[in-house]
Formats: C-alpha cells, sequence, structure tokens
C-alpha cells in the first residue's frame, strides 16, 4: 500500500467524485424509466461504466478503476436512495472495466481491453437482472431488446470514457499519476 | 457563497429510543443482507411485504428522519412500488401467467390477475431490498462508514482517508462546475435553445470540470505528502467508531427476525 503514491489515490477520488454527481442524475432518471419502460432503461447502463473507464484510461494503473468507483459509491450514497447499495453497484461496474486488465496481469494497456469488459456486462447483466426483476414474464421481444440494449449502452459508455479520458490526456493533466511508459535505452 | 446543507456532516449525537444512528456502520450493514440477497429469490407476494413492514418499523422506531426522509419513505417508494407493479403487470407476457381471473379488458387486451400477481411481487421484492438498504443508509453518514471500514476492516488508512477527502470535493467540485458555466456564457460558447442545445452545453463542462478536479486533487496529495501523509504503516483517529455488544445485538436479533419471516411465510 505504501507504494502508491498520494497523488494517484485523490486523482481517483477526484474522478470517482465527478463520476459520482454524474451517476447521480443518472440514477433517478434510470429508477423512474425502469419503473414504467422496464427494458429501455438499460440505455443507461454504460454512464454507470463510464467514471471506472475514465480514471483506468488516464491514469493506467492497477485497481484505478474499482477505486474510482468505490469512491463514486461512497458519494452519491446520501443522494441516491438506495442506501449502501449504490456502493455495490458502482464496485460492481467498475469490476467489468478492472478484469480485462487484472488478467493480464495489466501488462499492457490497450484499447481493446475497455471494449471486452463492456461486451462482458453486455453479456452477464441481462442473465442477473433476469433473475432480480423476473425478466422471463416478459414478451420475447423485450428480452431481446434488453439484451441489445445493454450491449449498445455498455459499448457506448466505454468509448465515450476513452474519448473523454484522451481529451484530458491533452490537457496535460494527471501527470504525477499517470502510468509512465517504460523508457526504451 | 449561499449556505447549503452538508449532507456529509457529523451526526447530532442520539437520545432516548433512537437507535440506529448509534450504532455501527457495518452493523447495519451486516444486519440485512441475509435477507436482502434472499429476497432475490423469493417469488410470492407475502415474505417481500413482511420485510418491508420489517425495515418501516425498525426505521421509523430506531431513526431520526428528516422531512426528505419522511417524504423518502411515505412517498416515494410506496409510489414507485405501485408504479413498477402496474408496469410490469402490463409488460407481462399474457400467454405465460394464471388466466383465471381477468381484471380489466381493453379491447383484445385483457390485464389478468397473475399478470398483477407477478407484476407486484416483482415491485415489492424491489421496493423490500431497497428499504432494508435504507436501514443503514439513512441512518449513517459517509464518513462514519469510511471510519469504520478503516477501524474494523483494516481497510488501508491511506484509501480510507482518500475517501474522506472525496467527501470533501463534492462541494468544492460544485462551485467549481458554477465558474466554468459563468465563464462559458460569458464566451457565449453553446448558446441556444432546446434539448440538444443544453446536451452540447453540458458535454462542453465535462472535460474542464475533470481537470479542475484532477488538478485541485494533485495539489492537496501534494500538501498531504508535505504532511508526511502515510509515513508510517498505522495511524490514530481522532473519531473513533467502535463495535460494541449493541451491534452484536442489532445484528443478531435482525438476522433471528429475518429466519423467522422466511419460515412463517414459508409455512402458510
Amino acid at each position: 500500500m505504501s507504494r502508491v503514491s498520494t497523488a494517484y489515490l485523490l486523482t481517483c477520488a477526484a474522478i470517482g467524485v465527478a463520476g459520482g454527481i454524474l451517476l447521480l442524475g443518472a440514477n433517478w432518471v434510470s429508477t423512474a424509466l425502469f419503473a414504467t419502460v422496464p427494458f429501455i432503461s438499460v440505455v443507461l447502463i454504460g454512464l454507470w461504466l463510464l467514471p471506472a473507464v475514465v480514471g483506468m484510461r488516464l491514469l493506467e494503473r492497477p485497481l484505478a478503476a474499482l477505486l474510482v468507483g468505490l469512491i463514486s459509491g461512497l458519494v452519491i450514497v446520501p443522494f441516491s436512495g438506495y442506501g449502501f447499495g449504490s456502493v455495490a453497484t458502482n464496485l460492481w461496474y467498475a469490476a467489468f472495466v478492472e478484469l480485462p486488465f487484472l488478467l493480464v496481469l495489466y501488462r499492457f494497456w490497450s484499447r481493446w481491453q475497455y471494449f471486452a469488459g463492456a461486451v462482458v456486462v453486455g453479456a452477464v447483466y441481462p442473465v442477473l437482472a433476469a433473475a432480480t426483476f423476473d425478466l422471463f414474464s416478459f414478451p420475447w421481444w423485450g428480452q431481446a431488446l434488453f439484451f441489445v440494449l445493454t450491449l449498445v449502452s455498455s459499448i457506448g459508455g466505454v468509448a465515450l470514457g476513452i474519448a473523454i479520458a484522451d481529451a484530458l490526456r491533452r490537457t496535460g493533466v494527471a501527470r504525477i499519476a499517470r502510468r509512465r511508459p517504460p523508457v526504451r535505452a | 457563497m449561499t449556505v447549503a446543507i452538508d449532507p456529509y456532516a457529523e451526526a447530532a449525537p442520539s437520545r432516548g429510543l433512537r437507535f440506529l444512528p448509534a450504532l455501527n456502520p457495518l452493523a447495519k450493514i451486516a444486519a440485512p443482507l441475509p435477507a436482502m440477497i434472499a429476497l432475490v429469490f423469493a417469488r410470492d407476494l407475502v415474505t417481500p411485504l413482511a420485510f418491508l413492514v420489517l425495515a418501516y418499523a425498525v426505521l421509523l422506531v430506531g431513526a431520526r428522519l428528516s422531512g426528505r426522509m419522511l417524504g423518502l419513505l411515505a412517498l416515494a417508494i410506496p409510489a414507485s412500488v405501485l408504479v413498477i407493479g402496474l408496469g410490469f403487470s402490463v409488460w407481462a407476457d399474457a400467454a405465460r401467467v394464471d388466466q383465471s381471473v381477468a381484471v380489466l379488458q381493453l379491447g383484445g387486451w385483457t390485464l389478468y390477475g397473475g399478470a398483477l400477481a407477478t407484476g407486484f411481487s416483482t415491485a415489492l421484492r424491489l421496493g423490500a431490498i431497497v428499504s432494508l438498504a435504507l436501514v443503514g443508509g439513512l441512518t449513517t453518514t459517509g464518513p462514519d462508514l469510511v471510519r469504520s471500514l478503516v477501524q474494523q476492516l483494516r481497510v488501508p488508512y491511506r484509501i480510507g482517508y482518500t475517501a474522506l477527502a472525496a467527501f470533501r470535493f463534492v462541494p468544492r467540485f460544485g462551485h467549481e462546475l458554477e465558474i466554468i458555466r459563468q465563464a462559458h456564457r460569458v464566451r457565449g460558447a453553446h448558446g441556444g435553445r432546446g434539448p440538444l442545445a443544453a446536451a452540447a452545453r453540458w458535454g462542453g463542462y465535462v472535460v474542464p470540470l475533470l481537470a479542475g478536479a484532477i488538478r485541485h486533487a494533485e495539489r492537496v496529495a501534494l500538501a498531504m505528502d508535505a504532511r508526511a501523509f502515510g509515513a508510517h504503516p498505522t495511524r490514530t483517529e481522532r473519531h473513533l467508531v467502535p463495535f460494541r455488544a449493541r451491534d452484536v445485538v442489532f445484528v443478531v436479533a435482525f438476522w433471528a427476525a429475518s429466519v423467522a419471516l422466511f419460515l412463517l411465510a414459508a409455512s402458510r
């Protein structure tokens, strides 16, 4: 723990807080959508991946996505109306951003790994949601729409996150906390 | 400068029967957790209703509820259970539900009693899970949760203090967002009306806000490093969040009540 710098920790915190503020609005919109047109509400799912992707893409350090997810969850606890459920939700989505990099032991950081994580969300979430929301009671086209929208939304969220992180990189921030590419001799 | 209510402020000490704010945050998470997980797999109407009542009873007795919290409990949750229940009944595939009772007929479309039962069992289940989460959520401040994570669960204190710093970032970023908005308005960037212009306007705030936030975070990190933050493997705490006998009693009692409710609902 003593190896990681304070700048890394607090940069993740800043991205997490900004992401939390974004998710606060998305949280209420998705609750309202869920109550009325349940399978449309997943169009917002990509937003839950967004903060973790921004943090991971900008810093390219191990555990950045999970730390951003943890902070963004903690920050919205007083407002979200789900209590500490928000922390679990945000950590859960951040884990899908973290996983493709953990699997290669943080050896390389390429763009396709983020999209791989998004595809896994698109495959795993509808199955789990089916158990919780009793999705099997919907007509078949509703279930198909649910699958397709989850996939499209998570891929869109990842693409947006990468775009934001690259724009931030061009502004020159987070130089202290960012991973430094190995110097070639 | 306007004075806003700080949602992360220290909670005032509680008195009398209001026992929830004084409990350890971890106890308030551990107590309802088994019931929340088990409820995901419940498919009837009675079990979630019983847990909804339990969560409301614990909250109404044990928590000091502000107007906003009362609004959430008295209006928002019942209303969402109603809307989700009706919505899910309408969306449920009529071919797969019990068609013995027809509740409503509109032209060629019929709302069956079975669809209503399916819809409301989902709605009550979600309502029960959310209200169980609120037992801890409405009565704990974020900083106290972070402190108990560090003090009881041995989360590295540098991560804990990062989270504590993050809570202080929230009002600061609100202020920064206001400055960015004013700067954009002065320059006439992204003018115009309508939802598309508004989306473009908000899109223009994202990168400057994040860049400002990260710069602020780097300055705070340098200030903390300069004060030797993280120099030692452990540190002393100014605010102690103890795990006492009453926390154990609360958790055990809640688990016993959960088991009893499940058995009662299953025996019917």
